[in-house]
């Protein structure tokens, strides 16, 4: 059943709404300066989600399907837990849902989105402290033997648990730079810190899993 | 560049983080420095060795999950939610009144009979019980008339209609 529209609140009159702001505001100059600034991010994301603000149930389901990969993945490596990442995820994109109304597309979605799921990681971090599985997935290379996959996928146990003993945010940034391959700037932005703190924490990062991972460098 | 600020740049540098003059004056003390150049190789190991950890693969049905667990609580982003939930809390409210309207009105129902008990009571006091309730009226009313009347027979100046 379709979500009732709330007045005021459709994508095109709020567009409408800020062009006539820009014709004839006082802050016109600065208002078509922050559209301006914001036209690279009016990309199909950031409309998806305006529409699910609205109540477009399949424009949600349609953000879920183009991002579920990359949240299951950040929570499973943060986290070390495949269930405890599918419910981490889960409940990152239902938050999102229920918080549209307030979404304002100042940055990409994808940024927003890392940013709840950081928040949601950290929660159950410290209320489950989950334990490492003993299997990890390893690509399994059909030209390998039987020797070199289990000596793969103990490299990968090594080096899951080695992330897993990392401090969070130093994990999350490690696994943000390395696995989803942001910018600094992308990071700070989901984890609302600065620049410099985001090299800060990846350069003490690689200096602990240096010291873990010698043996296999 | 001394060995300590290149030691700290070498991430940034791997990651493309770098401003071009940065880079460069990078690049240009590892090309003189053997002990900072084997740590760039070193750091390019560690993210050969973080590529061993993969990701998991998505559950199947996960997107029909989420959608389904989004309608089922009934999520309502942002305003439109906001409104609902208004309206529901003006229902509800709206419905306990009734409710409680309805429930005054049933048990005054069930007190009706009371009253009835009360009117009969009168009845039996003032007919077959003989108690004059008219006893004491006012010099001149209609009442005192009205008494002498229906007790004596005697005229008190109406019109004597037996006559």
């Amino acid at each position: 059943m379709p979500l009732p529209r709330p007045s005021g609140l459709s994508p095109r009159r709020l567009r409408d709404t800020l062009a006539d702001a820009m014709a004839r505001g006082p802050c016109a100059a600065a208002v078509r300066g922050d559209l301006e600034g914001l036209q690279p991010y009016m990309t199909s994301d950031e409309q998806l989600m305006l529409r699910a603000a609205a109540g477009d149930m399949a424009a949600f389901a349609e953000l879920v399907e183009r991002h579920h990969r990359s949240a299951l993945n950040v929570a499973y490596r943060f986290l070390g837990d495949q269930g405890l990442a599918e419910d981490a995820a889960q409940e990152a994109f239902l938050k999102i849902l229920a918080g549209a109304g307030r979404y304002r597309p100042s940055a990409q979605f994808r940024t927003y989105l890392y940013n709840v799921i950081w928040h949601l990681c950290v929660d159950v971090y410290r209320k489950k402290r989950p334990r490492a599985l003993e299997s990890v997935p390893t690509r399994e290379d059909p030209a390998a033997g039987p020797l070199q996959t289990a000596l793969r996928r103990e490299r990968a146990s090594l080096v899951r648990k080695a992330i897993q003993e990392l401090p969070p945010r130093q994990r999350m940034v490690l696994v943000l730079k390395h696995y989803e391959n942001l910018s600094y700037r992308e990071i700070a932005g989901a984890l609302g810190c600065s620049l410099r703190a985001v090299d800060s924490l990846l350069v003490r990062a690689k200096r602990e899993m240096k010291k873990r991972l010698q043996e296999l460098l | 560049m001394n060995c300590k600020k290149t030691t700290g740049r070498l991430n940034a540098l791997l990651d493309g983080e770098l401003s071009p003059k940065q880079a460069a004056a990078v690049r240009e003390h590892l090309q003189v420095c053997a002990q900072c150049a084997a740590a760039l190789e070193e750091l390019r190991g560690l993210n050969r060795a973080l590529e061993l950890m993969e990701g998991m693969a998505p559950p199947r049905g996960f997107v029909r999950r989420v959608r389904a667990t989004a309608e089922a609580r009934s999520l309502t982003p942002g305003v439109a939610g906001w409104r609902l939930n208004i309206a529901l809390a003006r229902f509800a409210a709206a419905a306990t009144l009734v409710a409680g309207l309805w429930l005054g009105v049933a048990m005054g129902g069930s007190l009706g009979g009371r009253s009835d008990l009360v009117a009969q009571a009168d009845e039996l006091s003032l007919f077959d019980l003989q108690v004059d309730s008219l006893s004491g009226a006012p010099v001149g009313s209609l009442a005192e008339t009205y008494l002498a009347f229906v007790s004596e027979g005697e005229s008190t100046g109406l019109a004597d209609w037996s006559e």
